[in-house]
């Protein structure tokens, strides 16, 4: 009896799977013919809330174009290079790849993905239209479009609880807390809150890649570069005064250090465990998701500069990159370009674009005019908005450093980062160590 | 008559083990031997997924290249650490658990045996992110025991100081495989003649006595060759490590498994990553030949 | 076996090792309890400081989250524990048979390279693991397995395979020869004899090759975030490991759904916990 239940029951899975294959089968079928589209998107990373919001205009989508369907498929943003490359040689990727806009590069000298100028070109100056420039180009590369995106994340932020900062006296004229003012202050404070018992300043210092790029974004703020003129530049003063100062923060920062990632630290922060945290523009996401009251005291200003900047370049205010770029691969079949047109110019409009704005998603920095000009902008980042406003907003943003080579280049980032929070080398040791590295994969690169 | 029957019954039998064995044995033999040869062939390539799935032969160059990394050193380090202390730990705690729990007229030692278990059924995903969580120095459980209880005055952070990484994560695959180690161990005591124990007991040899030179001796294949397995267990482990820490802090916590996903799944460098496979290989070959020589033993010259 | 005894040489110890026993209790069931209290919390508990014991106001939230949300983080639940429950028959089946007559084969006959035979299953055993990871992800990529649950399978079968045929081996080392002779004297064919008589009295070590194999594939995570890729594909080991990702940790959802998948595992080892382990001895004696 109980041999038989088995065999049902290993039968019947059988034809369930016989089935569901013989489903996508009649899918692809569908998808030969001339009118029904099967687009497959890859989408990789982001927070929950944020995905359920990008299903419903999907859906809103699909409901306007019955010829075209949407298979979503989310993957883990920690493998996104990998798996894109290796779909890219095994001939099975898909039609729109969601992914950031330091990943371009690479797949631009690897031929995987090809530029809107290529198939859609007079879509890619109306949507232009629409957009702030400097956002616009952090999916550039080589004066072509490859990326389209709906935001940007940019480094390096400071967040600071508001109240404990007014209780601590630091405040402007008006009697309102406001950001420390320099590195030094930054310091000062950390001193003056551990010395109360709890950490003076939360600091992600984990392996993890977002915790090394916001240390870049205040290394490129502080005149620092990871590439110019063809020569790896890591072991420059803007790099390795950052890294000091990161090791001289971890003196007041949260015991365990090295483990706490971007996410972790702003969970402390949003505890008010600590008074103030080194994050990204992201830290209001983080806000939501981790479900802290949604009228928790805290302000967010770009991230206090070095008294001098001592950096070889030119200050840049701070590095933004596309984490949702539209991504199409180079070998798109040419009867999914309608599709993919139409989906992509979807997603360029404003109805589409509005949850940025601040209204359904807080803490990403929308680049669509019409979103950095709305009212929900204006609440999540009052500074931000007003500064738009006077234009002064981008000025001297930059994209976040892109090019081949980068996965790894970041890898030895990462090593020389934590080897020095943890103490077994100095700034100058760790990135003098890694800089000829950076330039080696640099060179092989090309 | 029956005889005859018999002999030819033997040898239509003989003919069907054949059969038996073919399908099951060449199926191993081919992939897995393809396999292993593949991935010795790979470590003397170039192949990097950012260069495409084209590659050239390189001879010993791309060995430099890995040993030429600065954590290359300390990972075979890390996972000598890994394995060995691992191995002891479960094979002692095992043993005294298993001996602890043989005792079938004790309740307690009944709910104990039925839970013994489920350490080692929940996946090592879960193991490993309930271990992350419970170690964390700021909302982790174990912190907040020890605090409780006034050993700190400050949560600890074991996953994210060098010094106390790589034994917080034995310690947790300890947690996952002694248990099934002492279930074994148990199962084994309980098997062993009663009157053995009678006769000690008339000896009146004490109860170290009895455990040194009756039970020992008695559990002695059991516990070798279930322990091999768990060595084996422990040194193709690669998720606890990767979840709970990723080989964090810097290389501290990185064994070989981990080290090789890195290499292969996070830069595609998949001809060095073949490189620390084939290192990892060595380790293994040089288990396998502790391997069989126990089963020679254990087999008395059967293979 | 189970014989009930008090092996007393051990004089008075029963209360040393209730107590001990209780020690070891709590060093399994605390992190256990920690885990399963979790499913009931909620986001804010979970991330608390200072850290509580108990759920402020439990809640089976955790659950409804899991198996409602399609976004992909935990989403579509009902198809991971289909497409795993799919893997884990299909492979146990396929290496309880396999393993079955292999470990037959060798058991019943010593034939020339019977030795080099078993070898190779020892030696194979410890090859099973990650270490044959990148040459089987190239392998697969490039004969178009990757991405399938046949690809999965085919991999599984291959590496689980050795311990099966080692474990029932040795499980079938243990049966009397005489018992199929006699069934030779009745008219039975060799196939038949093993059909009808050693079968049916090597159940233990059956069951337990069988649940090795399941449990082993139920969980397994490294093969198959290598191979899988695309959301309808994955296995509920994966869901797992996507409940832990860079923008949020939901402890509470992870736990939740590890306590429905350890459910249908569970409800069999209780079952067959006994002849399980008996096997596992079995195996390892001469």
């Amino acid at each position: 009896m109980k041999r038989y239940g088995m065999a049902i029951l290993i039968i019947a899975l059988i034809a369930t799977s016989a089935f569901s294959s013989g489903q996508q089968a009649t899918q692809s079928d569908e998808t030969g013919s001339s009118e029904q589209r099967t687009l497959r998107v890859w989408k990789f990373g982001g927070p929950q809330h944020e995905r359920e919001y990008m299903l419903e205009k999907i859906a809103l989508f699909e409901e306007r174009n019955p010829g075209i369907q949407i298979e979503w498929i989310y993957q883990n943003y920690a493998e996104r290079r990998t798996r894109v490359i290796t779909a890219a040689n095994a001939g099975n990727l898909p039609h729109v790849i969601l992914t950031d806009g330091q990943s371009i590069p690479e797949f631009v000298q690897l031929g995987i993905v090809q530029p809107y100028e290529q198939f859609a070109p007079e879509r890619v100056s109306v949507w232009r239209e629409r957009f702030v420039e400097e956002g616009w180009d952090t999916g550039v590369v080589d004066g072509q479009t490859y990326g389209v995106s709906t935001y940007v994340d940019a480094a390096t932020m400071i967040a600071y609880n508001t109240e404990m900062f007014e209780a601590a006296g630091i405040v402007d004229e008006n009697g309102i807390a406001r950001p420390p003012s320099d590195w030094a202050e930054v310091l000062e404070i950390a001193r003056e809150f551990r010395s109360q018992g709890m950490a003076g300043i939360a600091l992600p210092g984990s392996n993890a890649p977002n915790d090394v790029l916001t240390f870049q974004g205040i290394a490129y703020r502080n005149g620092g570069r990871w590439i110019e003129n063809g020569q790896a530049q890591v072991d420059g003063p803007g790099f390795v005064d950052t890294l000091q100062f990161y090791q001289d923060l971890t003196e007041y920062a949260q015991s365990g250090y090295s483990e706490t990632n971007f996410r972790q630290a702003m969970e402390l922060f949003f505890q008010s465990q600590a008074p103030m945290a080194i994050t990204m523009s992201y830290a209001p996401i983080l806000r939501q998701s981790l479900g802290a009251p949604a009228d928790f005291p805290y302000n967010i200003a770009p991230f206090p500069r070095r008294a001098t900047d001592s950096g070889n370049f030119p200050s840049a205010s701070f590095i933004m990159t596309p984490t949702v770029a539209h991504l199409v691969p180079a070998d798109l079949p040419k009867e999914y370009e309608d599709a993919v047109i139409r989906y992509v110019d979807f997603w360029m409009t404003e109805e589409a674009q509005e949850g940025w704005s601040g209204s359904v998603i807080e803490g990403r920095l929308p680049i669509l005019k019409a979103n950095l000009a709305s009212d929900g902008f204006a609440r999540v980042y009052p500074d931000m908005a007003a500064d738009y406003e006077r234009g002064q907003l981008f000025e001297g943003a930059l994209p976040m450093p892109g090019f081949p080579g980068l996965a790894e280049s970041e890898q030895l980032l990462i090593d020389a980062f934590q080897s020095v929070l943890i103490g077994i080398e100095t700034p100058d040791q760790a990135l003098g160590r890694i800089n000829p590295q950076i330039q080696q994969l640099y060179d092989a690169a090309r | 008559m029956a005889r005859n029957a018999v002999s030819t019954f033997e040898h239509a039998q003989r003919r069907l083990s054949v059969w038996f064995v073919m399908p099951g044995f060449l199926m191993i033999f081919i992939v897995m031997g393809g396999v292993a040869i593949y991935s010795f062939d790979l470590s003397f390539r170039n192949l990097e997924l950012l260069r495409g799935f084209s590659s050239d032969y390189v001879g010993f160059e791309t060995y430099r290249t890995v040993l030429s990394r600065r954590e290359t050193i300390p990972v075979i380090g890390n996972t000598l650490y890994w394995v060995s202390m691992s191995t002891i730990l479960v094979i002692v705690l095992g043993i005294s658990v298993g001996y602890l729990v043989s005792d079938s007229t004790n309740r307690v030692t009944r709910i104990s045996r039925a839970v013994m278990l489920v350490p080692w059924v929940l996946p090592g995903v879960v193991v490993a992110g309930l271990w992350k969580w419970m170690y964390n120095g700021q909302n982790g459980l174990i912190n907040k025991i020890l605090l409780d209880i006034g050993v700190i005055e400050q949560g600890f952070p074991f996953l994210a100081r060098p010094e106390t990484v790589l034994p917080s994560v034995v310690l947790v695959i300890v947690w996952r495989l002694f248990p099934i180690y002492a279930l074994v161990v148990a199962s084994s005591i309980q098997s062993i003649e009663i009157s053995l124990f009678e006769a000690a007991k008339m000896d009146g040899i004490s109860p170290w006595q009895e455990f040194r030179f009756i039970i020992l001796p008695s559990i002695k294949y059991q516990v070798l060759t279930m322990g091999v397995t768990v060595l084996i267990w422990i040194t193709n482990n690669l998720v606890l490590v990767n979840v709970m820490t990723g080989g964090g802090p810097l290389y501290f916590s990185k064994t070989l498994p981990v080290f090789m996903y890195e290499l292969g799944f996070r830069y595609g460098k998949l001809s060095e990553a073949a490189v620390v496979t084939v290192f990892n290989l060595i380790i293994l070959l040089a288990l396998s030949v502790v391997y069989l020589a126990v089963y020679r033993r254990n087999q008395r010259g059967d293979i | 076996m189970g014989i009930a005894r008090t092996r007393t040489g051990i004089h008075g110890a029963s209360i040393i090792r209730g107590i001990l026993s209780l020690v070891l209790l709590c060093i399994i069931m605390i992190p256990l309890f920690w885990l399963f209290i979790a499913a009931f919390k909620t986001q804010a508990d979970i991330q608390m400081i200072p850290v509580r014991w108990l759920p402020k106001e439990p809640t089976l939230g955790a659950f409804f989250a899991v198996w409602l949300d399609r976004t992909g983080t935990g989403a579509l639940w009902t198809r991971y524990f289909l497409n795993t429950i799919l893997v884990a028959t299909v492979t146990t089946t396929i290496v309880v048979s396999l393993g079955t007559m292999v470990g037959y084969g060798l058991a019943r006959y010593r034939l020339r390279g019977s030795s080099f035979v078993l070898t190779v299953l020892l030696v194979a055993q410890l090859f099973t693991g990650p270490a044959l990871m990148i040459p089987v992800y190239v392998v697969t990529a490039r004969i178009g397995l990757h991405n399938t649950l046949i690809g999965l399978i085919m991999v599984y079968v291959v590496f689980q395979t050795p311990f099966a045929s080692w474990l029932s081996y040795s499980n079938f080392q243990n049966l009397p020869r005489e018992l199929e002779q006699a069934a030779a004297i009745d008219g039975c064919s060799p196939l038949q004899a093993f059909l009808k008589v050693t079968l049916p009295l090597s159940k233990i070590g059956i069951t337990t090759v069988g649940l090795m194999s399941l449990l082993l594939t139920w969980s397994e995570y490294p093969f198959a975030v290598a191979l899988l890729e695309t959301t309808e594909k994955l296995t509920v080991s994966i869901g797992l490991a996507r409940f832990i990702t860079a923008f949020n940790v939901y402890w509470n959802q992870m736990a939740a759904a590890s306590i429905i998948i350890a459910i249908p595992v569970l409800a069999i080892l209780i079952f067959t916990q006994r002849y399980f382990i008996q096997g596992l001895m079995a195996g390892s004696e001469k």
